[in-house]
């Protein structure tokens, strides 16, 4: 088997620089190349099928052309752009693999010279082939053209590059469930059974022969040998006729089965857009209450500051609750003192007048006039109800006070004892606030974040939903644009109805007249054996018996390794399918393989009631072939794949799901696998990778993992593929 | 001067600010119009209460600048309670006055205007002082203000830090 050990490009496509600048290291097991969309995938592929083909896939046509049909649009820009006229430059990919205990080193490569400034160029194509003994370390450079392609050839056979070359979406091609011949192709290049088919068909021709020499011999010994040969004559006519009616039975039931597939694929439209539809509905739902809590959070934070300056808890005022305790103390201060001094000035000034001092502590005139007008006491906290004894109380106590101070005003310059008051009163609700404020706060945070909780639960619903409506072939454009319209599709499916029906009918005629001229055949043949000779040398008749029998024998073995090999294929095909839907919540069914009567392979899935399962989605359909193409595979003897898989984003119409087992069941049929792909791509995390990248760069199956990136701030020209190893 | 007197005149003043602050208000401030990535006060006299409060907490007054801006009057500032709450602070602070409340009721009339002038020049001189370590987190710390509390952080840190040092 053979193993890529690396892979390097030197000025080809964005991979600018030279080869040691753009070099990738394999080993055993999974290769991972990470890139998004412009970062060099498709161009890698095309290094591996300039080395095995000489092609290069042009991704605007997706055709592929020879290197030398347009060799100018595969050197780098960069690299084209720097020389001057009448430089040169190399453009090349070199391939090294081991095989056989061998090195081998292949580089294909281009020397470009520039002639002028419009566009025109020479090339020269150029390669070189190195091999060197793993033991000894002895090189060689190979310069013979035969040898040169058996070492490419070793890298992955031409016959099998079909199974082991994946580009994107050209793997449906690979496994086309709507042509029947599909898979017999496939069985046929990876088992031996051709070697068995071309065994029959020569046991056919040697029984013909057999028959033909008899029948002629027969003829020299009969006596009525006109009738004799009438009969022989009848007979070769039935037969050609029964194998021109087989292929028109053949032409029917290919045109059957296509017309099923087509049905099927309709079934699949129409239940999909059932299945889209309800999604889209939930999906549009959960955007609404996401914007919905999104815009509560928004209102939050614009709100926020407000609650600085609010009237019950102002935030503001965080810590300042000894700072009003101070100037309460003050202020209870300042009306003692000035009490004192009042009435030492007043004794002073009337030294005969009997005058009262309202107690230390007692409220003040505006504080009682407060306490008359709201008919409560601040003192003691009681209801003072108008008119009461405690109302009646307050207005003595305020009108001595009053006429107390009345003529104390001109004592000093100043009276802002009410304006004491007046900040007492209005801040007496902040004087432990403190508390208040610090769980104010708690309370705004624990509200937002829980908000905030709640949309990401709600984003990462509609995540989900989103992969199971992937599954089901829809697009994130869907969403946002009007509803898909499934407008003939009742009309196309009753169409095929028709068909299908009339191809029945073809079917069943062809049917009978096959059986017919069997029956004629028999019956022609029953006459023939009525002729005898006993002259007639018995050699003749023992050949034909013998190769007659030989011939059904290695008929009926045929048909037991195919019917084996069938149901080796379900077997494997649905076991492979089992695991690599296993991540994901659909039941896929199960794979049903049919032999048809022109020894062709048709694929129905059903459930486990043995009912048909139609309507699967596009990512299904190809986990399917994926599916049967490992099987095919690992049915061989060794049951691993002898060559690496490599394969550019096969991956694109998966749900994470798929992605995880696509990446879990390859290791088990290839042992070497190069793998590009995007969907592991994250441009909002710190190393660019998604939770299932990051995942799979822990496993222990991934021996080697790159990141493609491209520096997006730059010029188009400048645009380079720049690789980086995480592993 | 009587009590209304007294209040009236502190009410009628209308503080300034460095004119060297003016971006950073313009970006802090959203003044009911602009919209910002980060949030915001509203009106300019909000953002200077709560500069006024950091600076108090701090302990520090930094005289004005030469170029200076005023803006809203105090007797339209709200909530009344926080601008009772701020006169509080400035006529009960040894930093601000000397003064006891008997001794401002013996004020003559000019000292007492006078005494007034001081008071405000304090709160400008707190909110400046407030204003600068906005400013400085602003250059050396932004990211701080993508968190939608970072108000409320600035101010906890500022009174836990005044803790530590008393």
């Amino acid at each position: 088997m053979s193993l890529i050990k690396s892979i390097a490009f030197k000025n080809f496509y964005n991979f600018y620089g030279d080869y040691s600048q753009n070099n990738y290291i394999f080993g055993n097991g999974l290769n991972i190349i990470v890139a998004d969309n412009g970062c060099g995938k498709s161009k890698f592929f095309n290094g591996f099928l300039w080395i095995l083909k000489n092609k290069v896939l042009d991704s605007d046509d997706h055709t592929e052309y020879d290197v030398n049909f347009n060799p100018l649009k595969i050197i780098s820009d960069k690299a084209k752009a720097e020389i001057n006229i009448n430089e040169k430059l190399e453009c090349g990919v070199i391939v090294t693999f081991e095989a056989f205990d061998k090195m081998y080193e292949v580089n294909k490569f281009i020397i470009a010279k520039k002639k002028d400034n419009n566009g025109k160029w020479d090339f020269n194509f150029k390669d070189k082939y190195t091999k060197k003994d793993v033991y000894s370390y002895n090189t060689m450079r190979i310069n013979d053209v035969e040898e040169k392609d058996k070492i490419v050839n070793r890298i992955i056979r031409p016959e099998f590059r079909k199974y082991a070359l994946l580009q994107g979406e050209e793997v449906d091609k690979i496994i086309d469930f709507n042509n029947e011949n599909s898979l017999i192709e496939a069985i046929r290049v990876i088992s031996d059974i051709n070697k068995i088919e071309e065994l029959c068909e020569l046991s056919e021709y040697m029984y013909d022969r057999a028959e033909k020499d008899f029948n002629e011999q027969m003829k020299k010994y009969i006596k009525d040998d006109n009738k004799y040969d009438q009969l022989l004559k009848d007979k070769d006519n039935f037969k050609s006729e029964l194998k021109k009616e087989e292929e028109i039975l053949k032409n029917h039931q290919h045109n059957y089965s296509k017309s099923i597939s087509e049905k099927d694929e309709l079934l699949g439209k129409i239940s999909s857009a059932n299945q889209r539809q309800g999604f889209r509905n939930q999906i549009t739902d959960l955007d609404n209450q996401i914007k919905k809590l999104i815009l509560e959070i928004d209102m939050k934070y614009e709100n926020l500051n407000k609650l600085f300056f609010s009237e019950n808890i102002p935030w503001v005022l965080l810590g300042m609750d000894g700072v009003f305790n101070e100037f309460y103390n003050a202020r209870d201060n300042y009306i003692r003192e000035k009490a004192k001094l009042e009435m030492l000035k007043k004794a002073e000034n009337n030294p005969n007048q009997f005058f009262t001092l309202l107690p230390s502590g007692s409220p003040d005139l505006h504080s009682l006039e407060e306490m008359i007008n709201e008919c409560k006491c601040f003192v003691c906290g009681r209801e003072a109800p108008s008119e009461s004894e405690a109302w009646n109380h307050i207005v003595n106590v305020y009108n001595s006070h009053k006429k107390g101070s009345s003529s104390s005003d001109s004592y000093f310059k100043n009276n802002l004892s009410n304006f004491y008051s007046k900040l007492q009163i209005e801040t007496q609700k902040f004087s432990i606030i403190s508390n208040d404020i610090i769980n104010s706060v708690v309370k705004e945070r624990e509200k937002i974040k829980s908000l905030n909780q709640r949309v990401g639960e709600l984003k990462k619903k509609k995540d989900l939903l989103y992969q199971k409506y992937f599954e089901y072939d829809g697009t994130r454009e869907g969403i946002e644009t009007e509803e898909e319209k499934d407008i003939n599709i009742i009309d196309k499916f009753g169409k095929i109805e028709e068909r299908i029906g009339e191809y029945i009918n073809k079917i069943n005629n062809t049917k009978n007249i096959i059986t017919d001229y069997n029956s004629k055949i028999q019956k022609n043949e029953s006459e023939i054996s009525k002729y005898e000779s006993r002259d007639l040398p018995k050699g003749y008749e023992n050949s034909k018996n013998i190769l007659g029998d030989l011939n059904k024998i290695i008929g009926e073995t045929k048909e037991r390794i195919f019917n084996e090999k069938i149901n080796e294929l379900a077997f494997n095909s649905n076991k492979h399918f089992k695991d690599l839907i296993k991540n994901s919540e659909l039941d896929g069914g199960i794979i049903h393989f049919q032999r048809t009567s022109n020894n062709t392979i048709n694929t129905e899935i059903k459930d486990i009631n043995n009912n048909l399962v139609i309507g699967l989605s596009t990512g299904f359909q190809r986990m399917k072939k994926i599916a049967v193409l490992m099987a095919i595979i690992s049915s061989n003897s060794s049951k691993k794949f002898q060559y690496p898989l490599i394969a550019d984003a096969p991956l694109s119409v998966f749900a994470i799901g798929f992605i995880k087992s696509f990446f879990s069941e390859i290791p088990k049929v290839f042992d070497q696998s190069i793998v590009l792909i995007k969907e592991l791509y994250d441009n909002n995390t710190e190393n660019n990778l998604t939770d299932v990248g990051c995942e799979l760069l822990e496993n222990k199956s991934v021996s080697n993992f790159y990141i493609n990136y491209v520096e997006k701030n730059k010029q188009q020209i400048d645009r380079v593929t720049i690789i980086k190893k995480l592993k | 001067m009587n009590s209304d007197e007294f209040y009236s005149a502190i009410l009628s003043k209308r503080p300034r600010y460095a004119k060297m602050h003016e971006d950073l208000i313009g970006k802090i401030a959203n003044k009911g119009f602009t919209k910002s990535d980060i949030t915001q006060f509203g009106p300019i006299y909000e953002l200077f209460m709560y500069s006024f409060v950091i600076g108090y907490h701090l302990g520090s007054r930094i005289p004005l600048p030469s170029e200076k801006k005023d803006f809203l009057q105090i007797s339209q500032w709200n909530p009344r309670s926080v601008v009772n709450s701020m006169i509080i602070c400035l006529i009960n602070d040894k930093r601000v006055t000397k003064l006891n409340f008997v001794e401002i009721d013996n004020l003559e009339e000019n000292k007492i205007k006078e005494f007034i002038n001081n008071l405000i020049t304090a709160l400008e001189e707190y909110a400046h002082c407030g204003l600068n370590f906005l400013e400085d987190k602003w250059e050396n710390n932004k990211n701080e203000f993508d968190d939608p509390f970072v108000y409320a952080n600035i101010l906890k840190d500022v009174i836990e830090n005044k803790k530590n040092h008393q």
